[in-house]
């Protein structure tokens, strides 16, 4: 009886060592898929994910493969991870480009130039032009008179600064963070992101894109 | 065209050098001032050259009250009318004839050839021209007298005031004075030589001589030429 | 306006020759005071720029542990809890810290990296993208490298750690940096390796630097931080600005009243010394009036002849000024500035031109010494020029 204990666990330790770690989301994305990215692109680029059908063997043959030079435990752990999560699902999740205008851009609804707010830059992608604005506000001021021909609508996320579709963004109204026009929406890419900013800065309300009427736009400017 | 009203002068430490004297010269007249030392006279060319004001009095030139000029103007005056040779020369011993006899003209900033033209012209007739590079210093009496008498002509001034010109001066060089007082005259300039020296009292081209003695007009000559 | 009366320009310039020993005196004191002065204000535009240069290289946010009030180390274990804050971009840990060279008086900023997370700074970008670094080996600082040169290390330096262990390691490239104070001190190792040497255990690291994606929400960040570690220490970018800025400030103002006080006395001798005019320089004026200059001729010259001094000691105390802290790099005017201790190496002055600061100095030269001697020679030519004469 306690022969078959013993096998048991040292099957489940062995298995576990190599088994997928246990980190936090923010760790992962902000920590480890960038830092195992960088690993694979310096030294570590003849892996081919897909051959692999668990992270548990992933990890062992990096361990075997003479291509990654002894890697530390750290490094072994963010390159599997960066590997297994990002690399084989090969979601393509839309990255879209980051906003850029130049030195005589301007808002079309107030007049001001671009090229010295780059953090509050939003566009509407017509089928034949673009549509650059000062914040978001400003943006659904114009979007309410020209609603149609529209390709994408991009805003860029309050906390990461990425350009994300505004349609799937949750948007915030009436906070203390004050955009150039004064009061403005606020985009982030999920509900979690919204609620923490609606808590930290005393906002009124969280809205998604179609939820979103003229009135309570206008209504801003008060 | 000079005039003297009740004119006297009395210095700070109460020395009276002029007690209420009536002078007149006219235009183009050459007078002696005789007298001996402290009886005045340089003082009667101080007042004539604005110089000096006299305590009480006028002093006219011109018609022109000299006395009440203001600084800005009494200078302005001296530069157009007066040209001073005074006693011990007053030349400024660290700089060359030339630069000396070119001073009263600094301010007025003549065009370069204009300038040239009037010191050349001086320095000619007053044979001082192969001089002109050599520190004033280094230069011998008369020469030095000849730089203080170009200076006092460079800007062609109406009024000669001679101040003891020949006190320093042996025979010779005395004689070399008369001779350009002379040359002065012709040009019918009105000049005053304060002296004491006799080789004046008898010269056929004054018109006038002045005698003073402590502070007080003696006598007037009139001499006939 | 009429033309420069040049005549004028040039009895200016004899008279300046011809009284020359009282001219040389003030020009000379007034060189000296403008070198000084300029000196002064040189160094202290180099060492700001250089800081700003430096700054720029500071992360946005560090948090330091404190134990009995001193820094201490943390834990990396601290770091997934900071970057679930949303709005933190990333979190690194820092590992560094000083060394001293006792032998040769110097002290080095040992500085760890990790070369597949990002960096904060230029210089440490640079290398880790391009240095290659292993267990044992370093890269060091131009000046890092003659001063080992100087003691006859070479290929490699022989470091004490604090269980007086010998850890030799080796000199794998030198590198220039983005600033010369890193260049003069710095030391880049691998985290492990300056972990070895300052005798942390494989977690401890001595901060972590936190860089924040958008800086509206630094504020709340920061907060957040407190709340999450209430005894530690949570530094900004900005408070270190503002820190060193007012040190600067405190500096410069002692040192400057000093030099109004002197910059008063030395018009005081000046006026001083042109009231007192010699017998001579008196008779000249003098002279000058009877053959019918003006007043404000007089004046005038005068003016010229203050323009050509205080211009001529004006240009010759920036040259000099320049020669002192660019060539012979400022030794003790250095010195008041530079307190903080990690500078005992020696350090290269950048050349910064500030056109503002040579201008403040033209005015405080030329008009200060123009006014000092037009006043005293108003006063003397307007006596009356006959009492002189005589």
């Amino acid at each position: 009886m306690l022969f078959f204990k013993f096998i048991f666990f040292s099957f489940i330790f062995t298995t576990l060592l190599f088994s997928y770690p246990n980190y936090s989301q923010a760790l992962k994305e902000k920590k480890l898929y960038p830092m195992g990215e960088k690993i694979y692109k310096k030294k570590c680029f003849h892996v081919d994910v897909n051959a692999y059908k668990s992270y548990e063997e992933l990890y062992d043959a990096l361990s075997t493969k003479q291509t990654c030079m002894a890697l530390k435990k750290k490094y072994k752990e963010a390159l599997s991870l960066y590997l297994w999560d990002i690399k084989r699902v090969a979601k393509k999740e839309n990255k879209y480009k980051k906003l850029t205008v130049t030195k005589h851009d301007k808002c079309p609804v107030c007049g001001m130039f671009l090229y010295k707010y780059p953090r509050w830059i939003s566009r509407i992608e017509y089928k034949d032009k673009n549509v650059s604005f000062d914040g978001i506000k400003d943006m659904m001021k114009y979007y309410f008179q020209h609603p149609e021909n529209i390709k994408n609508i991009l805003v860029q996320e309050y906390y990461t600064q990425k350009v994300i579709d505004a349609k799937k963004a949750y948007f915030v109204l009436g906070s203390d963070i004050y955009g150039p026009m004064g009061k403005e929406l606020i985009a982030f890419k999920d509900k979690a992101s919204a609620k923490q900013f609606y808590l930290d800065h005393k906002a009124k309300k969280i809205l998604k894109f179609d939820a979103i009427k003229q009135a309570m736009v206008y209504k801003l400017d008060e | 065209m000079i005039q003297l009203k009740h004119v006297s002068k009395v210095y700070d430490n109460n020395i009276v050098a002029l007690e209420n004297i009536d002078l007149e010269v006219k235009e183009g007249e050459l007078v002696i001032l005789k007298g001996v030392s402290g009886s005045g006279k340089s003082t009667i060319l101080s007042l004539i050259a604005g110089v000096l004001k006299p305590t009480s009095g006028d002093v006219l030139v011109d018609k022109k009250h000299i006395a009440k000029l203001p600084d800005h103007f009494s200078s302005q005056y001296r530069r157009d009318n007066i040209g001073f040779i005074f006693q011990k020369y007053n030349l400024i011993p660290t700089l060359s004839v030339w630069e000396n006899i070119m001073l009263p003209l600094v301010p007025l900033n003549l065009d370069e050839k204009e300038l040239q033209e009037k010191l050349m012209h001086v320095m000619n007739m007053f044979t001082i021209v192969h001089k002109k590079e050599v520190l004033v210093k280094k230069l011998s009496g008369g020469e030095q007298q000849r730089t203080a008498i170009a200076r006092a002509n460079v800007n062609n001034p109406k009024i000669i005031l001679a101040d003891e010109p020949t006190a320093n001066l042996d025979q010779k060089l005395s004689c070399e004075f008369i001779q350009i007082l002379k040359k002065l005259k012709s040009l019918h300039k009105t000049i005053i030589v304060a002296t004491h020296d006799p080789l004046f009292f008898d010269l056929d081209f004054v018109d006038k001589v002045i005698e003073m003695h402590n502070g007080k007009l003696q006598r007037q000559s009139v001499v006939c030429s | 306006m009429k033309k420069i009366n040049l005549y004028l320009l040039e009895y200016a310039l004899g008279y300046i020759v011809r009284y020359r020993a009282k001219n040389i005196f003030i020009g000379v004191v007034l060189t000296l005071l403008i070198a000084v002065l300029a000196s002064f204000f040189f160094v202290q535009n180099s060492l700001q720029y250089e800081l700003a240069s430096t700054l720029d290289a500071q992360p946005q946010i560090i948090v330091t542990n404190q134990k009995a009030g001193r820094d201490t180390t943390v834990d990396e274990k601290m770091i997934e809890k900071l970057l679930t804050i949303k709005g933190v971009g990333d979190v690194t840990s820092r590992v560094w810290g000083y060394y001293e060279f006792k032998h040769m008086n110097a002290k080095f900023v040992i500085v760890g990296i990790d070369t597949f997370e990002n960096q904060y700074n230029t210089t440490l970008a640079d290398i880790a993208n391009n240095g290659e670094l292993n267990a044992s080996s370093m890269l060091i600082g131009e000046g890092v490298q003659k001063i080992l040169n100087k003691s006859y290390y070479r290929d490699y330096f022989n470091f004490m750690t604090p269980d007086l262990h010998v850890q030799k390691i080796y000199i794998a490239g030198v590198f220039k940096a983005a600033t010369t104070l890193e260049s003069n001190n710095m030391i880049v190792m691998s985290k492990d390796t300056a972990r070895k040497i300052f005798g942390y255990t494989s977690s401890e690291a001595t901060d972590l630097a936190v860089s924040v994606t958008n800086p509206d929400e630094l504020s709340a960040i920061l907060v957040k931080i407190q709340n999450l570690f209430p005894t530690f220490h949570v530094i900004t970018r900005k408070d270190f600005k503002i820190a060193l800025q007012n040190q600067f400030d405190k500096t410069s103002s002692i040192f400057l009243t000093l030099f109004i006080i002197t910059l008063f006395t030395f018009f005081m001798i000046v006026y001083d010394k042109s009231s007192g005019l010699s017998s001579e320089e008196k008779k000249e004026i003098a002279i000058l009036k009877a053959i019918g200059w003006k007043i404000e001729d007089v004046l005038k010259a005068r003016l010229y002849e203050g323009l050509i001094i205080s211009l001529v000691a004006y240009l010759s105390g920036i040259i000099l000024a320049l020669f002192f802290v660019y060539v012979l790099n400022a030794p003790v005017i250095k010195n008041i500035f530079i307190d903080y201790n990690d500078m005992t190496n020696d350090f290269v002055l950048p050349f910064v031109v500030d056109y503002e600061t040579l201008f403040l100095l033209f005015l405080l030269s030329l008009p200060v010494y123009m006014f000092a001697t037009v006043i005293p020679s108003w006063r003397v030519a307007t006596l009356d020029a006959d009492e002189v004469m005589r």
